[in-house]
């Protein structure tokens, strides 16, 4: 489904990712460990189209990556929900699921979407009570739930999410590992990244972990030998 | 007091112009963070066209209307794509020469086609003014002033109400987030840009009777309209009318009263001293990194 | 050889119109000098801060009326004439302080816009105050040199070439000082030069009134030129058309900006039966625009010192002879952080932070993302204000904010995103150190920066202290030209050339190679055995135990962990929030 070919990553002056190689099939649950600044973000922005790739290449369901706009890959089925989430503070959280929907909205009408945003409410209960608040004044937690669900309205191919649990109360990542659990069992493909192990780890299907400036696979919840 | 009452419903009539501009003004920055800064030029534009259209064609105002901003929308769609798009990704400031050069090209080339004189557009509605409460008031002043609020409000509700509405608002806001979305930033750009010319168009429309089509308008309209969009605050379109109407009445009210000559300095000045102790205008916030 | 080429042209050019016939090209070239003069104000301040200005013709006609004014109170006499300029200089001095000085801080567009109000407003000011203007009649009978000693009129001619050539010397002048290294400097990356204390708020201050008094200068000789002004001639226009020629000249010279000139204003002599001349002219500005669009204005730009060659004795030492010579003996310093607080909007940054470091000390700051750590070294550095708390050198209250202000406390910081000079070479930018940390200490430092060149020694230590971090080869490249490994090392000898007691570092070593990150350790405990202070912000805990005396871990904004470096990696709390635990039983 994904595949990185020797993919060297970095931003500014700074090579952060050298000579990285990796394949990811449908169906899977990935967990990319690795310590703070280490290059787990510089590597999803990068499959982002965010960074330029700065040699090698990134070919997700046989189209590469490189080149491509960040705005189409939506289209082809890519999702990201951002470290920090980053929803859009000022919209309400119905505005944010709208937008996550956009595609959906247009191609198919009001209808398709709405019947979309109920089987999220049926994975994200209490979503369904918050529509109308404003997104900033909803807790971590919530958040997180609400970057999840929107990124999901767009019905992707692989879902993929940066440090999904910073910042978050310990109750909160509970919550979200059962989530990602359910999302799982809907037959979503799943990509994160994380500092700390053992998160999900009933839902993950095989770690990676980022030393060095390199990708290596490590065994299921992988040592701490950093 | 009749007198003060009458000038300052002008006043109204010119400040709902300068709520206008300013608020291309505030559609460019936000989702581009740059000003075009000619855009008092195609404000003259549109009054030139309308020149063309109303008394040289003789359409009825109401058919030319929508050939004048159609046809600023899509020359400002041009224009971006000369003077703002191949600057986005750099650093300088040479977008300020670029688009200001285009706006000098559209004075000139004004001049070319129009001549140096000024040339009258009567008032749409009619010549006569209208009386209301025992004050004489132009029948243009009524209709630009309800025209921008008309404007206003449907912006209010394409921007509040609709998903393309909602769609600008993430794109001004988080530009990596609404790309993540699949919004295509580039060109909602484009848009921005061609819209605020559109709404110059307008604004150039509404206001040719008013000051008659002359190549040399432009200029104190734009710097004005820019000056209430830095008082009103760039990230704040609502903020502009308000304070676009307030100077306008303040303008009109100095005018009268005091020496005209001082006006257009007047405003110029206030301009730049509100650049000095309100960068962020008065009901903005501060401006965020940009991701 | 082919460099003197336009130089040479530029002579014939001006020589010229002695030997042509009739007084038509004394007309003509003297009106090139006028406007060469103007634009050269323009180009000066384009190059120093990178920015553009729209109000030259502004401050031309403020010394253009201020001289027609004054100068004809003073009888026909050279004395009249000699009040007026300096009339002109002084107004258009206080005018444009008075302009820029609550301008400071703004950027880009918001300037620009403050520049074009005001060229308007001049403008304006001239049509609308007939009583001391004339308004759109002007003012007449304007004295000039050539008449008051009875001279041909070539005499003012040489007069004007006199003006210009003495301006055109002092500015080159002052870009081949000490000075001029700051200068470049300050238009490639002004918060880098202000990290090392140089009082960047100045020069631009200084930079824009030398601009403005040059306009004036130029206006005045304008006056003398025409024998009669109006407001023509001094609008928005006009302005620009100075912005172009400077532009269209390159600006890495001077002698490009009298070339743009001449082109600007000759051509029209020639064109001006085009009545699409101006639409023409606006429509190959933009197409000009657009052939500078990537890379600025600036790219060609480089220092004068550059351009001299450099032949190193290699007799100077480096890095350590360099830390004896600033702080002889030894140091007593001791940097104090009390409860120190930053709040983001709601969120909490700091929440009371407590840290000691002295002399000779290395104090590594560890933790996860936000808890804090980059923070703590902006709120120490000034980059951001603090909310609460102090922060106390040797027993001295630090500034709330302002980084140069801080730096010129000699406590300097690196960056976590790497700023260099990039166009700078690696000597130059390791010199500007040098320069910054020589001039930077009184209000006046930067007029002695002009006054004095770049020393010999100065150089030699440039070079020297590269070669103490291994960069002597790359000494005459550019810094952009530098392989990304080696840059970090140049940031740091460029800060440690600025000579500080207490060093902040954030994040120095990510990115680099294994070789790459040990070169900097070693730069790091040489600057500890020399009794600088150090402050080391990393997640490489294998570098945080090899070098660091004492560690303080943050979490969140707090402490939860301080001491030795053994102690806060094996301190439970710190190891539970930094790694996680993997015994966490997520699925229960």
């Amino acid at each position: 489904m994904l595949t990185l070919d020797r993919l060297d990553a970095g931003y500014g002056a700074a090579t952060v990712l050298r000579d990285c190689s990796f394949q990811m099939n449908e169906g899977e649950c990935i967990s990319i460990l690795g310590k703070s600044g280490s290059g787990k973000s510089t590597l999803l922005e990068t499959i982002f189209q965010i960074h330029k790739p700065l040699a090698g290449s990134i070919i997700f369901e046989g189209q590469h990556l490189e080149g491509l706009p960040t705005w189409r890959l939506s289209e082809i089925g890519l999702a990201l929900v951002p470290e920090g989430r980053k929803l859009f503070p000022d919209h309400t959280v119905l505005e944010n699921l709208r937008i996550g929907g956009r595609r959906l909205i247009r191609q198919e009408g009001e209808r398709a979407f709405d019947a979309e945003l109920h089987r999220i409410f049926d994975l994200f209960p209490f979503v369904k009570t918050r529509t109308l608040e404003r997104a900033a004044y909803l807790s971590g937690g919530e958040q997180q739930m609400v970057a999840i669900a929107r990124a999901l309205v767009a019905r992707p191919r692989l879902l993929c999410l940066d440090e999904p649990t910073q910042g978050l109360s310990p109750a909160a990542v509970y919550a979200l590992a059962q989530s990602l659990g359910d999302v799982r069992s809907m037959g979503y493909s799943v990509l994160f990244t994380e500092q700390k192990t053992g998160f999900a780890a009933a839902a993950v299907t095989r770690v990676v972990a980022i030393r060095n400036g390199g990708l290596e696979e490590v065994d299921h919840n992988g040592e701490r030998s950093w | 007091m009749e007198f003060a009452l009458q000038t300052a419903l002008n006043g109204f009539s010119t400040g709902a112009i300068y709520g206008l501009i300013a608020a291309g003004f505030s559609l460019t920055y936000l989702a581009t963070r740059r000003f075009n800064f000619g855009l008092g030029m195609w404000v003259m534009l549109g009054a030139m066209l309308s020149y063309t259209l109303v008394v040289q064609i003789e359409l009825p105002p109401l058919a030319a209307l929508p050939l004048v901003v159609g046809i600023s929308l899509v020359l400002g769609l041009a224009a971006e794509h000369i003077s703002v798009r191949p600057f986005q990704s750099s650093k300088n400031d040479l977008w300020i020469v670029a688009t200001l050069a285009v706006g000098l090209m559209l004075v000139d080339a004004a001049q070319l086609i129009w001549g140096k004189f000024p040339l009258a557009v009567d008032d749409y509605l009619g010549t006569e003014p209208w009386t209301v409460g025992g004050i004489r008031i132009r029948t243009q002043h009524v209709l630009t002033f309800t025209a921008v609020i008309a404007v206003f409000l449907a912006m209010h509700a394409f921007f509040r109400h609709s998903l393309s509405g909602a769609e600008y608002r993430a794109v001004a806001k988080d530009r990596v987030m609404a790309e993540l979305m699949g919004i295509n930033t580039r060109r909602a750009e484009q848009l921005a840009f061609g819209a605020a010319a559109a709404l110059a168009g307008l604004a150039g429309f509404l206001v040719s009777p008013i000051t008659g089509a002359e190549a040399n308008i432009g200029t104190a309209l734009g710097f004005k309209g820019f000056a209430v969009a830095i008082v009103g605050g760039l990230a704040a379109p609502r903020g502009v009318l308000i304070v676009g109407l307030s100077y306008g009445v303040l303008e009109a009210l100095v005018s009268a009263y005091l020496f005209t000559g001082i006006r257009d300095i007047l405003s110029f000045s206030i301009m730049i001293i509100s650049l000095y102790i309100l960068p962020f205008g008065i009901f903005g916030e501060p401006e965020r990194e940009r991701r | 050889m082919t460099r003197n080429i336009p130089f040479l042209l530029i002579v014939i050019a001006l020589a010229a119109p002695f030997v042509l016939p009739g007084t038509y090209y004394i007309y003509l070239a003297e009106l090139v000098v006028i406007y060469a003069i103007a634009a050269l104000g323009v180009r000066q301040f384009l190059a120093t801060t990178n920015q553009l200005v729209f109000c030259q013709s502004a401050m031309m006609a403020i010394g253009a009326y201020s001289f027609a004014l004054t100068a004809r109170q003073f009888g026909d006499g050279i004395t009249g004439l000699f009040i007026g300029l300096v009339a002109g200089l002084i107004i258009s001095g206080a005018v444009s302080m008075a302009l820029i000085f609550p301008a400071l801080r703004l950027r880009g567009p918001y300037f620009a816009m403050i520049t074009i109000a005001f060229g308007w407003i001049v403008w304006r000011t001239a049509i609308e105050w007939t009583a001391v203007t004339g308004g759109d009649l002007g003012i007449s009978a304007i004295p000039n040199f050539a008449a008051a000693l009875g001279l041909p009129p070539s005499a003012q001619y040489v007069a004007s070439l006199a003006v210009l050539a003495a301006v055109s010397g002092i500015l080159w002048r002052i870009g081949n000082s000490a000075f001029g290294v700051l200068q470049l400097a300050h238009s490639v990356d002004t918060m880098a030069l202000a990290a090392l204390g140089v009082r960047v708020d100045h020069i631009r201050l200084i930079a824009f009134v030398a601009g403005s008094c040059i306009g004036a200068l130029a206006g005045a000789f304008f006056a003398m030129h025409q024998a009669y002004i109006n407001p023509n001639g001094f609008e928005v226009f006009d302005s620009v058309s100075l912005l172009v020629a400077v532009l269209i000249g390159g600006v890495s010279r001077q002698v490009g900006t009298v070339i743009g000139v001449i082109a600007i204003y000759i051509a029209p002599e020639f064109l001006h039966a085009l009545d699409a001349y101006r639409l023409l002219f606006y429509g190959a500005l933009v197409l000009l625009m657009l052939n500078f669009a990537r890379e600025g204005l600036l790219r060609d730009n480089r220092s004068q010192i550059w351009r001299r060659p450099f032949h190193g004795t290699g007799a100077v030492g480096g890095l350590v002879s360099w830390l004896e010579e600033l702080h002889p003996g030894p140091r007593h310093t001791h940097l104090k952080i009390s409860g120190v607080q930053k709040h983001f909007g709601t969120i909490r940054a700091l929440g009371g932070v407590d840290l000691d470091v002295r002399a000779g000390e290395v104090h590594g700051v560890v933790g996860p993302n936000g808890s804090g750590k980059s923070t703590l070294l902006d709120v120490a550095s000034g980059l951001v204000p603090r909310d609460g708390g102090s922060v106390t050198l040797n027993d001295l209250k630090l500034p709330r904010e302002g980084v140069d202000r801080i730096a010129r406390y000699d406590m300097l910081r690196t960056f976590q995103k790497i700023r260099n000079f990039d166009t700078l070479t690696c000597r130059e930018n390791v010199l500007a150190g040098i320069v910054a940390q020589r001039f930077r200490t009184s209000t006046f430092g930067i007029f002695r920066a002009m006054a004095n060149r770049v020393a010999t020694r100065d150089e030699e230590r440039a070079q020297a202290i590269l070669g103490s971090l291994g960069l002597a080869a790359h000494s005459d490249d550019l810094a952009a030209a530098l392989p990304q490994g080696r840059r970090r090392a140049l940031e740091i000898a460029r800060i440690l050339a600025a000579g500080p007691r207490v060093l902040l570092l954030d994040e120095p070593t990510s990115g680099l190679s294994r070789d790459e990150r040990d070169e900097i350790a070693r730069a790091i405990l040489l600057c500890r055995d020399h009794g600088i202070a150090v402050i080391l912000v990393d997640h490489d805990m294998e570098l945080i135990e090899h070098l660091c005396d004492q560690v303080t871990a943050l979490s969140v904004g707090r402490v939860i962990a301080q001491g030795s470096p053994q102690a806060v990696l094996a301190d439970e709390r710190f190891k539970a929030d930094y790694f996680g635990g993997g015994e966490r039983d997520v699925d229960a």
